[in-house]
């Protein structure tokens, strides 16, 4: 037996500034800090302060997802230099180790820490760096620019706000809600003409209260956040998530198991690269209908220039990530 | 569902193991079942307190543990899943943070009697 006990997590934060009102923190061999638009990580390699810089919106709504997904699977790239991998139960940060200009001359770190220590300081950053009127799952032309400037309240509605998770699927008896205009899930306004009607339901005899089926589009019509999957359905090790998707995808997500994408509706475009090193590899337009396996040696970026919906299918089997590491499986599900 | 809708789940009665095979203040895993598909139960003690619980986290029915045998145990008698940061209370199994808040563990019925940790009625 090897019970992990862990430290009570004691998020390392600065005062307020003097000049911007945000808080600097400190995880590691790391600092984060933000301005009127800039957030910078820092870090010593080779005797040299190294600094990345990100634009403060992209790293918000980078971080975001990072915190809802508890670090997803695999990796989370918020750009190229910067993330996190998730080794469950630890969580790697790192800044440049995935970059060869870094790695290749010694200049990138990476630390591996106790979760928790990672996702309490994400959500203090996210906590004291998220402005009034900013959220960061929302698309850019629904929640504009109030994240520029110096610090102007919080949003921690917003930024504590969970992936919707059902046990089996939505609309069961003490499963997750159906989405409506009653509970908060009005139409999105990109979804206007989706129609809302629900399937009928006819049983054999004895079966009764054993059938269910929802209108996924009329489910997914009614998302509130982009990029963020909810959990539709769940069958052994098999989740759907459908998503609804608008602008780009915050981050870039580095796969360590296949990861099945359908599309839904509208189109999205991705650009696909290698996991380690960033080199192109691949760009995919898909269209509705259309059905792709990211590979579990790939990173992933999508655009989505009119909000879409796509289908994640995630297999959730413990273990995978060593089958593909050691070789046992291929990174792929399919040789042509 | 319930827990012993499992088809592997143990019968009122089974051993699910010995008092003294779970140190004080840790977990261990207890498997029915070979593969992936096995049934397994969190047994955590504190003390002479005990309680056993479905080794499933709420979010997405994945197991708390990504390595066997091993819980992410933190201060205050909680554990948290390895998998998406969910945390639970030990005593009662209530999800306190994180993706499965409003969900909690279920509770495998358990009697401690003469060094040994069995599965109870109910």
């Amino acid at each position: 037996m090897s019970t992990q006990t862990v430290q009570e997590p004691v998020v390392q934060a600065s005062p307020a500034s003097n000049q911007t009102g945000y808080r600097s923190f400190t995880l590691g061999g790391f600092n984060f800090s933000r301005d009127e638009y800039f957030v910078r990580v820092k870090w010593e390699a080779k005797g040299q302060q190294m600094t990345h810089i990100v634009s403060a919106d992209a790293f918000l709504r980078a971080m975001m997802r990072d915190v809802a997904w508890g670090f997803f699977y695999g990796w989370v790239n918020f750009d190229a230099v910067v993330g996190t991998r998730n080794l469950y139960g630890r969580v790697e940060v790192y800044c440049g180790t995935y970059h060869p200009s870094y790695k290749d001359k010694g200049l990138d770190r990476v630390e591996t820490f106790d979760t928790p220590l990672v996702m309490a300081t994400f959500k203090a950053i996210m906590a004291d760096w998220t402005n009034t009127g900013f959220d960061p799952f929302a698309a850019p032309e629904e929640t504009g620019t109030a994240w520029v400037g110096h610090k102007n309240g919080s949003n921690i509605v917003a930024v504590e706000r969970e992936r919707q998770a059902c046990r089996r699927m939505p609309g069961l008896p003490g499963d997750a809600e159906l989405r409506s205009d009653g509970n908060g899930y009005p139409v999105n306004r990109a979804f206007a003409d989706v129609a809302q009607d629900a399937p009928v339901i006819k049983a054999e005899p004895g079966f009764e209260g054993e059938v269910h089926a929802i209108n996924l589009f009329a489910y997914l019509s009614r998302s509130d956040v982009t990029w963020n999957p909810s959990v539709s359905s769940v069958c052994g090790r098999s989740l759907f998530c459908p998503t609804t998707e608008e602008y780009i995808l915050p981050i870039k997500h580095g796969n360590d198991r296949v990861e099945w994408f359908v599309q839904l509706s509208d189109e999205i475009e991705w650009e696909i690269e290698d996991k380690h090193t960033g080199a192109p590899r691949a760009k995919v337009k898909m269209r509705p209908g259309d059905v792709a396996a990211m590979p579990a040696d790939i990173r992933h970026q999508g655009y989505s220039k009119k909000r879409s919906m796509l289908l994640v299918w995630e297999n959730a089997t413990p273990g995978l990530p060593e089958m593909y590491e050691s070789g046992k499986l291929k990174p792929y599900p399919v040789e042509f | 569902m319930a827990w012993n809708s499992h088809r592997l789940a143990p019968a009122p009665g089974s051993l699910l193991c010995r008092l003294d095979a779970v140190p004080d203040g840790a977990c261990r895993e207890v498997k029915y079942g070979a593969d992936e598909n096995a049934f397994s139960v969190l047994v955590w003690r504190q003390g002479a307190e005990v309680h056993a619980w479905v080794n499933t986290c709420p979010h997405f029915s994945l197991p708390l543990n990504s390595r066997p045998d091993e819980f992410l145990l933190l201060p205050g008698e909680r554990v948290m899943c390895a998998y998406h940061c969910a945390v639970f209370r030990l005593h009662d199994g209530v999800c306190t943070e994180g993706p499965a808040q409003g969900m909690g563990l279920d509770r495998v019925p358990i009697e401690v009697a003469g060094g040994e940790i069995r599965v109870g009625e109910g």
